[in-house]
């Protein structure tokens, strides 16, 4: 799952980016909001996590003119700013939830596993598809009932592409989503995991759409 | 004692003085008058007696001495009259005449006592006849209480009556301030609103607004209030989340990973003593708590103490010192707060300036002040900058890090003890700050 991570605060940020690429998010962190309304622009995005004091800008005004630009990433807001009024303020600038500093790292990453599962109209955790199961929270996998092991990558990879079934995902998007933007790994690194996603789950789970990207295939029948 | 209380008191009381003088007058001159009234009633009826007596054709006999009635004579109820002779026999007499003599003491008025009752006699003589009218003085004061009853009683009511009417005018009159008091009463204590009273009167105008301006002003600390707890949460909050989070990817995880989150924990862990310590210096500036404990520090140590403690930031070697102190000099401030002021300006020029730049600490005197001034070279401030920099919590949007209470906590000093914080652009780019602090008048007093 792709997060960015909107926080000025330069120890948090890290612990924030260690803390949830142990919990299987790709983070990528920008420390002012131009920086963070260039990085939506250019990448694919889950979910965002927005600090409100910004040097450059208060977060809530960046919010609300994501919003009215008609930008529907899900944004947790993680602030320091306790009053009731406040929160209230943020959820009506368009946050989808309002987390307090300081905050624990596991709350946090099951509210951000609630917001991708909301913001894809799940009910529950789990994706399901044709036999195949994946839950973003404990990034377990299972074909047809049996446990597969899949890499920190693999998860990632398949994640992305079960939360927009149907939808054709570029290479570059699916490279956002499993290392984050411009880290400069060559494209085939993705050719990888998908074949070893093929490998592990059926040769079909992972159509390739030819000149456009991927999508969402059906997995191997139960032997 | 209410105020419709009070002002029925003062106005019912001048009332009732005003009334009583002015009746105490009045039934004075009364009773003058009607003694006047009833004294000439008494000695016209003696003359009428007499000039009836005159036209009878014969001296009356002295066994005439049979009593006429008072009708007979023409006389008026309570009135008695006898006739005597020149040598002392009663001619005439009405019935209800005492028979002792009345008026033996010749002509013209007289008051006597005859078997116990008083009366008032007139006495003329007309030829050989002496005639004497006489009324009983008791009547005359039943009569004369009666008349002060008769004019006493209106007077008494009408000022009940102007007591009754002031109650309800006083209520009336002060209606405006009593719907003010209500509602101050019904309010909120957390409701700063303006206050707004239909048909103020005039008086009651300045007292409102004043109430409003203290409204206003109050509404306005308390946000001042709120915000500098606000900030006071943000920043105690921030590197207590940055504790928290590596502290729990310290447990998540094992190796490199685990030691890494533990170094960051613990530089987060300073940032938080850091900020937590500059929160507790301001707060015990601006509150009213002393710092007895502190001794006096001379300038010259003052400026060895703040550069020893700065020792540890890097760039440390950039402070150029330029002393003009000759002598001793005794800062009028305690020493703790004096050296961190001059250790946050320090502090300050040292984090915003470039590495390689030389940050100026220039010690001086001027108006019989201490000069402690700080030039650095770096980007400095603008001018609205320069304005707010001393708020709590402001921080420069280009470089964050700092606490934002470095300039706040200097600031409470000089306005504590007296002295100034004045920044400025320096000439040659950067920030140059003056601060000023009083010397104690136990340190010489030549110029350095």
């Amino acid at each position: 799952m792709h997060i960015l991570l909107v926080e000025d605060d330069l120890l948090i940020a890290q612990g924030l980016q260690t803390g949830l690429e142990l919990q299987g998010f790709t983070l990528n962190h920008m420390a002012h909001a131009a920086a963070a309304e260039q990085a939506l622009e250019l990448g694919h995005f889950d979910a965002m996590i927005l600090d409100l004091g910004l040097p450059d800008e208060d977060g809530l005004q960046l919010l609300t003119r994501m919003r009215q630009q008609g930008k529907d990433l899900p944004v947790l807001i993680l602030s320091a700013r306790d009053s009731v009024l406040q929160r209230v303020e943020g959820l009506q600038a368009g946050a989808d939830d309002y987390l307090l500093k300081p905050f624990d790292l596991r709350e946090l990453a099951a509210r951000l596993h609630s917001l991708l599962r909301r913001s894809s109209g799940r009910s529950t955790h789990l994706i399901e598809h044709h036999g195949l199961a994946f839950d973003p929270a404990t990034r377990e996998t299972t074909l047809h009932g049996e446990l597969v092991t899949l890499s920190r990558r693999e998860q990632a990879l398949l994640g992305a592409l079960l939360q927009n079934p149907g939808h054709i995902l570029s290479a570059e998007q699916l490279q956002d989503s499993l290392y984050g933007l411009g880290d400069g790994v060559e494209s085939n690194a993705i050719n990888v995991h998908i074949y070893n996603l093929r490998r592990k789950l059926g040769s079909e789970v992972v159509k390739t759409v030819r000149g456009l990207g991927y999508r969402i295939g059906v997995p191997r029948e139960p032997a | 004692m209410s105020l419709r209380k009070r002002l029925l008191l003062i106005l019912g009381g001048t009332f009732i003085v005003l009334w009583s003088l002015a009746a105490v007058w009045l039934l004075g001159d009364l009773r003058r008058e009607m003694t006047a009234a009833l004294d000439e009633r008494l000695a016209s009826s003696a003359h009428m007696v007499a000039g009836l007596l005159e036209q009878l054709s014969q001296p009356l006999p002295a066994l005439y001495a049979s009593p006429l009635s008072a009708s007979e004579l023409g006389l008026q109820g309570g009135l008695v009259c006898q006739v005597r002779s020149l040598r002392g026999e009663v001619l005439v007499r009405t019935p209800n005449t005492p028979t002792a003599v009345l008026a033996e003491q010749g002509v013209g008025f007289h008051d006597t006592t005859v078997n116990g009752e008083r009366w008032r006699s007139y006495t003329l003589q007309r030829q050989h006849l002496w005639v004497t009218t006489a009324d009983r003085l008791d009547e005359r004061s039943t009569l004369q209480s009666s008349i002060l009853i008769a004019a006493a009683l209106p007077v008494l009511l009408a000022l009940l009556g102007s007591l009754v009417l002031t109650w309800f005018g006083i209520g009336r009159g002060l209606k405006p301030l009593k719907s003010l008091r209500e509602l101050l009463a019904q309010r909120d204590a957390e409701d700063l609103q303006a206050v707004y009273v239909e048909h103020l009167p005039k008086d009651l105008q300045p007292l409102v607004s004043t109430l409003n301006q203290l409204f206003d002003r109050i509404a306005a600390a308390l946000v001042r209030e709120r915000r500098f707890t606000n900030d006071a949460a943000h920043e105690l909050r921030t590197p207590l989340t940055a504790v928290k989070t590596h502290l729990q990817i310290a447990q998540m995880s094992t190796g490199k990973v685990a030691e890494r989150a533990l170094l960051q924990a613990e530089t987060a862990v300073g940032r938080m003593q850091k900020s937590l310590e500059q929160l507790l210096l301001l707060a015990r500036v601006e509150s009213t708590q002393d710092f007895e404990v502190d001794g006096q520090i001379s300038a010259q140590n003052l400026a060895r103490h703040a550069l020893a403690d700065l020792i540890a930031v890097p760039g440390y070697q950039r402070i150029e010192v330029i002393n003009e102190l000759e002598d001793e000099v005794l800062v009028a401030v305690p020493e703790s707060l004096a050296v961190a002021s001059l250790r946050n300006l320090l502090d300050n020029a040292l984090r915003y300036s470039p590495a390689q730049s030389c940050v100026e600490l220039y010690i001086g005197r001027a108006d019989q002040q201490l000069l402690l001034r700080v030039r650095d070279s770096g980007p400095g401030l603008t001018d609205e900058d320069i304005q707010q920099a001393k708020q709590r919590f402001w921080r420069t949007s280009n470089k964050p890090g700092g606490s934002g209470l470095g300039l706040a906590i200097v600031q409470a000093v000089t306005e504590r003890y007296g002295g100034v914080l004045r920044l400025q652009a320096a000439p040659t780019g950067g920030l140059d700050a003056w601060l000023y602090l009083p010397i104690s008048k136990s340190s010489s007093t030549s110029t350095g």
